[in-house]
């Protein structure tokens, strides 16, 4: 991919918008980085090794299905930073243009 | 410079408090007073709570007479990222500028019953990403030893706040150096705890396998302290580590009765790379330390591939985390009518990120994006089991592993940001701590032309004790403690 | 005869487990259907920075249910990962779901249904089933997508559990799908996992190909009958294309439930490229052997084996077996029943026939039929006995079914009885004899016409008439008065 449409793939990627100064400085920074990237290369046993995800091998915990009254107390609170229009959160169109 | 209560280490200040309570509203005013004379030169908030709600706070801590709190009357700036019912936390994004959590954080609970009270909320790095606290949205904090000079980050105001006499503890969060790359600029300490023994709920999450929340202090004593308060398994947090955590104070006290010898494991690259006046600080502080402990030299193969590994995992679980900013339930907002989702979420996405942030999430996207993510993705998290492997036999012959915080002396205002790579790498030290979840410490070793130089410890997991244990070792032979910078 | 063109139907159907009291990684309560708008919300389910998933421990285990009621094979690490893609009733702009892919897999995958078509078994392989997160719910302040200026949200769904069941294309006809779905529905019905009659607890896409075709994706069919129709209509869309010589293009396209047709999306200029990775917030949960066989314990008989069980316990054919165990309510009933009326078979018609007809035509949900156990064997005793005619139950089904009258006394109070009484009946008969001569007449020369007479001899009892007797009494009197 040529690094100008690669900017513009991954702008669609994550939904954000370069400046033209911006843009500018990316492109140079962007084959500088990946390519600082592709040193992982040089190590060749790395197929040897598995993933690392997790960096500790604990086990998942999991809850029990009870309600809790913690949340019922922020229930008044977790939609104060939201537009409200008749108890519903105000969006955009949902369409594609 | 020792003002009365300014410089006090918590530890002491506690007990004072404790015999008469009133004494916080003479400490609060002192600290406010500070804040007032240095803030505007340093501007290591974002957020300052007003001196009368503090006060009353106090008011309402006297009156539930718990006074046995470990950490009572302690004022404690907290970094912007960690969230706190009714007040701001803006992760010093234009994004959250006006975001108010409707709930604390789990370590913020900890703290208020523990008996402190939270003063404000500290500058960053936007997100955490950086290592300056430059690439804050809204000022970058200076540090307070050399004003032209930048605090290191991203936990930067956490770090400045301390080491200007603003705040008595603080909080810093630690994804790759992000607590111990400040300490280290201040002279202060700083800890990045074992991955999953504080609590990450209410963190804002940046990378969410290595992201730490730890404690800053002027003391290792203090640092033991506040550590004890937050660390803890969390029903919250699926990745808290189910362990009885200690009162890492008392530990501490036994194992300088003890004077128990340490084997250490000097990494020669690390400090090869690290700048010549880093490297006379440090060596001269270690050797000191050499002459009680065990020490040996040791050889670290792929050092600049930890970087690119780091913040291949780092990008990439940032681009996820930082997804959900769009402006519709909190943050950011922008009209919406007749226009279309996509329009709205690039245009929100494009006012309230900067720069640095939008290139790591677009760099993260790509590196987990179908066709690259074997190259890139996969191959850094192969990496990170290698380097773990390459730590658990290291950690079979030795207690810690000494290397300098930082390879560089604190930079100067846009000397660092300016070129990437130099910036990504300057992180080499740290990052290996938060690759494969061990706990490091940063403890103030020596100045170099009046600016401050910390010498890192990593230490195998939940051995935070140990890292505390030559911390308060240093800290006793240097004299490096409860250090407060003039700010002129 | 036409010739029959091949049709290839793979579904993906998604349950709400509506059995859960809570949502899937937090506690806020999951019954939000009665809720006002965004009440229901805590800050892990709004999404907000900061806040931390925990898995709901039930939830897994229903999904284990499931994925052994499907004959699936379970994963042994239960592995979440995020999905990634931007929408407004998302809260993280991810999903927390699974994948099949590096580090991670499906909670079940290898699994199938057996299913009967025209009599014949016939196998839908299930190729995996997810355990994820809703969105939450979008409104349009118009009611439509497309005039509306902005939309609304409602993300008191956000978060409650579902589970996503996959089938490999193995369905070929839009009656197919239909008996696919009836039979997944019944065995979820009976794990009591979910209430599938509940607004939007279920939910299919289909995928389609007609003749070897590109494949056509339909999205947003909320109902077993919508299935059926949108299938029906998209195969005679793409046959009609084929048959003018065109092809198919690989699409995906929205039902639209009011117009009944299905209407093309937006064809996507690049393929969505999701980013899964394993959640971090997540660490893996081991799913043993023990778990699975503790939770196996505990799992309620399913349909076939009840089915099995109707064959062999009750005597009764595969079909009639099918039809009551498939609606379990009804299985359930006729089961109570048998305990006290051991002519099974002609129990099981009364069921199948007239009584689930008359729950169907009043559209009665099965848990408010009046009718108990007990109302159906007092109705077939009295049958049996002879005390009321096959006419007469029928003609008492749909109150038994509405109102659970108690037929016995019902009859008593509405002299509802058979009129068996040879003397009464008689006098009747000679009543029909002397309003109709000429039909007398006919029957005389001809016995089919005896059915004229007996039809009014019912006329005038209001059907009560014993219709042997009757019969008996005509003939007797015709050669009497010959």
């Amino acid at each position: 991919m040529q690094r100008e449409d690669l900017i513009s793939y991954l702008e669609r990627l994550v939904l954000v918008r370069f400046t033209e100064s911006e843009r500018k400085r990316i492109m140079e920074e962007i084959n500088k980085i990946l390519d600082f990237f592709k040193s992982l290369d040089e190590i060749k046993e790395l197929d040897n090794y598995e993933p690392l995800f997790h960096v500790h091998d604990i086990e998942g915990p999991t809850r029990e299905d009870e309600p809790s009254h913690e949340v019922e107390l922020q229930r008044s609170d977790v939609m104060l930073n939201a537009v409200l229009e008749k108890g519903y959160v105000k969006a955009p169109r949902t369409i594609e243009e | 410079m020792s003002h009365k209560y300014i410089s006090t280490p918590a530890y002491q200040l506690v007990e004072e408090f404790r015999s008469d309570p009133q004494k916080i509203h003479d400490y609060v005013d002192a600290i406010y007073d500070r804040i007032e004379r240095v803030e505007p030169k340093v501007r290591a908030y974002i957020t300052i709570r007003s001196r009368d709600e503090v006060h009353k706070d106090v008011d309402m801590l006297i009156k539930s007479g718990n006074y046995e709190g470990p950490l009572f009357g302690i004022l404690v700036a907290v970094k912007d990222n960690i969230s706190t019912r009714g007040i701001r936390t803006t992760c010093a994004s234009k994004m959250l500028e006006n975001y108010v959590p409707p709930y604390d954080a789990t370590v913020i609970r900890r703290l208020k019953s523990a008996g402190a009270i939270v003063l404000g909320k500290t500058n960053m790095d936007e997100f955490a990403m950086g290592s300056t606290t430059e690439t804050s949205a809204f000022y970058p904090t200076r540090n307070p030893w050399d004003l032209s000079r930048v605090p290191g980050g991203s936990s930067g105001g956490s770090a400045a706040a301390l080491v200007a006499g603003e705040a008595t503890l603080a909080l810093g969060s630690d994804t790759g150096g992000s607590i111990r790359n400040p300490a280290a600029f201040t002279a202060t300490f700083g800890l990045k705890p074992t991955y999953g023994l504080v609590s990450r709920y209410g963190l804002i999450a940046y990378a969410s396998s290595m992201d730490q929340i730890g404690p800053l202090a002027r003391n290792t004593r203090d640092l033991a302290l506040l550590l004890s308060v937050i660390a803890g398994y969390d029903e919250h947090d699926a990745t808290s580590l189910p362990v009885v955590v200690p009162n890492f104070v008392k530990l501490l006290d036994e194992y300088v009765h003890r004077e128990q010898r340490l084997r250490i494991a000097i990494v020669k690259e690390l400090f090869e790379r690290s700048d010549i006046s880093v490297q006379s600080v440090a060596g001269k502080a270690l050797d000191r330390l050499c002459s009680i402990h065990e020490c040996d030299e040791i050889e670290l193969r792929y050092t600049k591939h930890i970087v690119a590994a780091y913040y291949i995992i780092a990008m990439a679980e940032a681009s996820s985390n930082l997804a959900r900013y769009d402006g519709i339930r909190y943050g950011l907002k922008v009209e919406v009518e007749n226009r279309s989702w996509i329009d709205v979420y690039t245009e929100v996405r494009t006012r309230g990120f900067g720069y640095e942030v939008k290139k790591r999430i677009a760099l993260g996207a790509f590196v987990l994006s179908a066709g690259y993510r074997d190259m890139y993705y996969i191959k850094a998290l192969r990496f990170r089991r290698m380097l773990k492997e390459m730590f658990n036999e290291i950690f079979k012959r030795f207690d810690l592993v000494a290397s300098p915080t930082m390879p560089i002396l604190p930079p100067k205002l846009g000397e660092l940001v300016a070129d990437p790579i130099k910036m990504y790498l300057a992180d080499i030290n740290t990052v290996i701590a938060n690759l494969i979840g061990i706990p490091a410490i940063s403890v103030p070793v020596g100045f170099y032309n009046g600016l401050p130089v910390g010498l890192q410890f990593m230490a195998p997991p939940l051995a935070e004790d140990k890292l505390l244990y030559v911390s308060q070792q240093l800290e006793d032979m240097l004299k490096l403690r409860d250090l407060i910078a003039e700010v002129s | 005869m036409s010739f029959e063109i091949p049709v290839k139907i793979g579904l993906e159907i998604h349950v709400q487990i509506t059995a859960l009291k809570t949502k899937l990684f937090c506690a806020t309560k999951a019954d939000y259907r009665s809720e006002e708008p965004n009440t229901l919300l805590c800050p892990t389910c709004l999404g907000l920075p900061g806040a931390l998933p925990k898995v709901n421990k039930k939830a897994i285990e229903y999904a284990i249910m499931v994925a052994k009621a499907l004959n699936c094979r379970i994963a042994p690490k239960l592995i979440f990962c995020r999905k990634h893609y931007f929408y407004p009733d998302m809260v993280k702009n991810y999903q927390i779901s699974q994948y099949d892919g590096p580090g991670s897999t499906p909670i079940a995958s290898n699994g199938f249904v057996r299913i009967i078509v025209d009599g014949k078994p016939k196998i839908v392989r299930i190729r995996r089933i997810n355990l994820e997160e809703d969105p939450g719910r979008i409104h349009y302040p118009t009611g439509s997508l497309l005039t509306s200026k902005y939309s609304l949200v409602d993300y008191n769904r956000s978060g409650i559990a579902l589970l996503e069941i996959v089938t490999e294309p193995d369905i070929e006809s839009p009656r197919e799908a239909r008996i696919f779905l009836e039979k997944l529905i019944a065995i979820l019905e009976y794990l009591g996992v979910t209430d599938t009659r509940l607004e939007g607890a279920f939910r299919v896409d289909a995928n389609i190909s007609v003749a070897d075709q590109a494949r056509v994706e339909i999205k947003n069919i909320g109902s077993i009958k919508d299935v059926e129709r949108a299938l029906t209509y998209e195969i005679l869309r793409q046959k009609s294309i084929i048959q003018k010589g065109g092809t198919v293009s690989r699409e995906t396209r929205h039902w639209d439930s009011s117009s009944k047709v299905t209407v093309p999306l937006r064809i996507k200029e690049f393929e969505e490229d999701y980013r899964y990775f394993p959640d971090p917030d997540l660490p893996p949960i081991t799913i043993s052997k023990e778990w699975i066989e503790e939770i196996e314990k505990r799992m309620p008989e399913l349909p076939d084996a009840r089915i099995e069980r109707f064959v062999k316990q009750y005597g009764l054919d595969e079909y009639r077996a099918q039809v009551l165990v498939l609606n379990k309510w009804l299985a359930d009933l006729f089961e109570e029943a048998a305990k006290e009326y051991n002519n099974y078979k002609s129990l099981a018609d009364w069921l199948i026939t007239d009584f689930l007809r008359w729950v169907k035509e009043f559209n009665v949900d099965p848990s408010r039929v009046k009718a108990t156990p007990k109302h159906i064997v007092k109705l077939l005793k009295l049958l049996d006995e002879g005390l009321i005619s096959v006419r007469m139950a029928k003609e008492l089904m749909p109150k038994i079914v509405l109102e659970g009258v108690d037929v016995e006394s019902f009859v008593k109070q509405h002299g509802f009885s058979k009129l068996s009484d040879e003397s009464e009946l008689r006098r009747v008969v000679e009543e029909v004899f002397r309003e109709y001569p000429r039909a007398v007449e006919d029957a005389r020369r001809n016995p089919k016409a005896i059915n004229f007479l007996v039809g009014a001899v019912m006329k005038k009892t209001k059907g009560r008439a014993d219709p042997q007797l009757t019969i008996r009494i005509i003939r007797e009197l015709l050669q009497s008065q010959q």
